[in-house]
Order: structure tokens, then sequence, then C-alpha cells
């Protein structure tokens, strides 16, 4: 699968990783300098961001030019279902994935170990059941071929 | 100002409430009259006239002479010589020698921190069962918390343990029926040996002497064996009671990618 390069661009969607904003979803309407994008969106205060503190997400909306004021921005991404859309991609999966991981206590983290191992030696016996006809007539095979070439040998 | 009243506080306070905080080396923020002031310290004070007086009347109190004379045997000694009462000492250590220090640390009862509640599943973090996950019981008169495995289950028996020395998991175990017979501090007190030296005068051996093995004894092993029987049941009572029953058989470690200071428990 080729490896599809976000590009930093006017209307792109970004999740932000920092700050009080942490875990909200904007949209760069300018670039400020090699460090900050301004951004902005629904529930956000426009400002500009690091872009050490925002992560670029596949979704880019197009129809307005640099510095959109925010009630297109905040159009736009309504119309776009930017949010749905977000939460049906893998990065958001992943992200909760890892949330509802460091939220694990103890015995929950242990119970993940216990039922991932119980889980792994079903998958395991039931694949040791359908590997062994087959390796059993793969020796087979293999014996008798060896064996013909004994008999030829010994002519 | 002359001729106006000072001001006394209504509220004396005690001397240690008072803060008189070094200013310069050797120099107050506050005088020794203004702290009194404070104090009220000025209420004992004693009128020296009045002392005086008291002193003057106060009945005189018999007190050993320091000198007494004794009888001295020898046709030219004199007969009796005046002699101190209390000889002096004979020794006088040139070095000071080191005296053991005092403990001035008492135990006091600590009530266990809220996160820790019988039937809790505490992690230990210090002893021969460090890192083995146990079931909190109870505290014990002296602070420290009762724990066991289930010895069945970890093999760490009947404990005490400190509560810094463990971490309190958010997994609790509903111990409502399990009654535990009365189990006190001095069932976990070894009883002293006196050490022995070794002296060959006296009859021992150096190399002779052999530690006894601890063995617990039959009643230990009964009380043991009813604690666990009925927290198993427990155990198995709960949600979860297999998967519960593995965890406090395995025990606690961190894997690379793991802070404990990040987890959670």
């Amino acid at each position: 699968m080729p490896y599809n390069r976000y590009y930093v661009e006017i209307g792109r969607v970004v999740y932000l990783t920092r700050g009080k904003d942490q875990g909200k979803l904007g949209v760069i309407v300018d670039v400020v300098d090699q460090n900050r994008a301004l951004v902005t969106g629904p529930g956000l205060k426009r400002k500009p961001q690091l872009f050490k503190h925002i992560r670029l997400t596949p979704q880019v909306l197009g129809g307005f030019c640099s510095g959109t004021k925010d009630i297109i921005v905040k159009k736009r991404f309504e119309e776009n279902d930017v949010e749905k859309k977000f939460k049906e991609s893998l990065f958001y999966k992943k992200l909760t994935a890892r949330q509802t991981r460091e939220n694990l206590n103890d015995f929950q983290r242990h119970k993940v170990l216990y039922l991932k191992k119980k889980m792994n030696t079903l998958i395991n016996c039931r694949y040791g059941k359908l590997r062994k006809p087959v390796r059993k007539a793969y020796f087979k095979k293999l014996a008798e071929k060896k064996a013909k070439i004994d008999a030829a040998k010994g002519l | 100002m002359a001729g106006t009243k000072r001001k006394t506080p209504a509220k004396t306070l005690k001397r240690k409430d008072v803060k008189n905080p070094l200013i310069a080396k050797g120099v107050r923020q506050l005088s020794k009259a203004k702290v009194m002031r404070l104090t009220g310290g000025w209420k004992f004070i004693k009128d020296p006239v009045e002392a005086a007086k008291a002193a003057m009347n106060a009945p005189v109190t018999k007190t050993s002479p320091k000198m007494i004379t004794k009888p001295i045997g020898g046709p030219k000694n004199g007969k009796e010589r005046k002699v101190l009462a209390k000889k002096p000492r004979r020794f006088y250590a040139t070095e000071d020698s080191l005296k053991p220090a005092k403990k001035s640390r008492k135990r006091v009862y600590r009530a266990a921190r809220a996160s820790i509640t019988p039937g809790t599943v505490l992690i230990l973090l210090t002893g021969r069962h460090r890192g083995r996950r146990v079931v909190y019981l109870k505290q014990l008169e002296s602070g420290l918390l009762l724990v066991t495995g289930p010895y069945k289950l970890n093999s760490c028996p009947l404990r005490r343990i400190h509560q810094s020395f463990v971490i309190a998991t958010s997994t609790k175990i509903d111990i409502s029926s399990v009654k535990l017979p009365e189990i006190k501090e001095a069932l976990f007190v070894k009883p002293k040996v006196p050490r022995s030296r070794g002296n060959t005068s006296k009859g021992g051996d150096l190399f002779e002497q052999k530690k006894a093995d601890y063995t617990p004894s039959d009643e230990r092993k009964k009380l043991q064996s009813d604690v666990d029987k009925q927290l198993l049941a427990a155990i198995a009572k709960s949600a979860d009671g297999e998967i519960l029953k593995n965890y406090l058989k395995k025990p606690f470690g961190l894997n690379s990618r793991m802070f404990p200071h990040a987890l959670k428990f």
C-alpha cells in the first residue's frame, strides 16, 4: 500500500495533542511560520498552534482561502461531517485503544494477558489439529520417495 | 506613648505558636518583652520582694553534710580525720565514650489510608514476599496491616506489613463472608532467643550452633487453612473468580514500556 503523505496546507484537518484543547479537531487556516499554523474550528479558540502539538489527519477541507473566518470554517466543518469521518478513521481507533489501555487497572491488565493467552491456546490447538493430517501426508510422501530412491540405488 | 495603657492580647498564645524568626545573627524579630506579652509569660514572673520573703520563711531542709569525721587508728595519725562524705570517682575516662542513641521513635497507630479497605488486593514491595499480590484482611492494634496470599495460591501466609510498603490496587474482593478468628499482634512476635556468643569457656561452640528452622505450629497451620478456605470461597464467588485466582497467583512485575508512575493500580 502506498504511503500517503499528509501536507500542512490550508484546510487540513488536525488533531490537537497538547494543551487546553487536547483531543479536539481543528482546521489549519493559515501558516504563520515554520513552527506554527493558525488553527481554528468549532469549540476552538482561533490561535497559532505549534506543529509539534498537532497531528495531521487525512481530511482536507476545500473551498476557502487563507485566513478564512471562523463562521465559514465552522460551516464547512459541519458540511463535510469531519467529526464523523474522523471517528471512523484508523487513527481514532488506535487512539481510543491506547487510551483504554492506559486506563486499565492492575487486575484488568492481567485479565487482558490471561484472556489473550487462552485465546492463543485455542487458536494453536485448532491450528495443530488442521495441520496434523497435512503434515502426516507430507511425511508419508517423503518416505515413499526416499524408499523409491533407495530401491533404485540398490539395483 | 507614655500614659497609654498597653494593649494586652485577649488570648495568650503558646510559646511554640509565636513566630519569632531570626533577622540577623543573634537578632530576633520580636523582643523578649513582646514575646512575653504575647505568651502571657508575665503572669508567671514572681515579684522579687515577695520571692525573697518566701525564701526567708521557707522551712529549712536538712542537707547531708559534705564532710564527715572518721576515727583513724595509729598513734601518730591524730585519731580522727575529716573525709568527704561522698567518695570522689576513682576513674575518669580520658575519652568520651559513645552512648547508644536513644530510641526516640514510638510506634504510633496510623489508620490505613482510604484506598486500603478489607478485601483490597495489595502488592507487597518489601520482604521475602515482595511483588506478590495479597489480600488485605484487617488492621492490627499496632497499625500494621494483616494480609494473606491466600497461602494456597501464592504461598504468602498470614503476615503483618506496614502500609507504606504496599501498593493498594483498586481491585477489591468482597470478604464480608469471611469470619476471621481473633488474630492478635502477639501471634506474629517471635520469642526472643538469648544470643549465645559461642564462648568455649562456658561450654558453647561457635560452629556447632545452628539456627533452628522456623516451622509453623499446628495451631498456626489450622488458622491459615481456616482463613484460606473462607477466602478462596469468597474469591470464587466474586465476578471473574477464575481470573482473580490466577491474578493472585502471579506476582506483579514491570515490562519494558511500563512506567510505574503512569500506571493505574
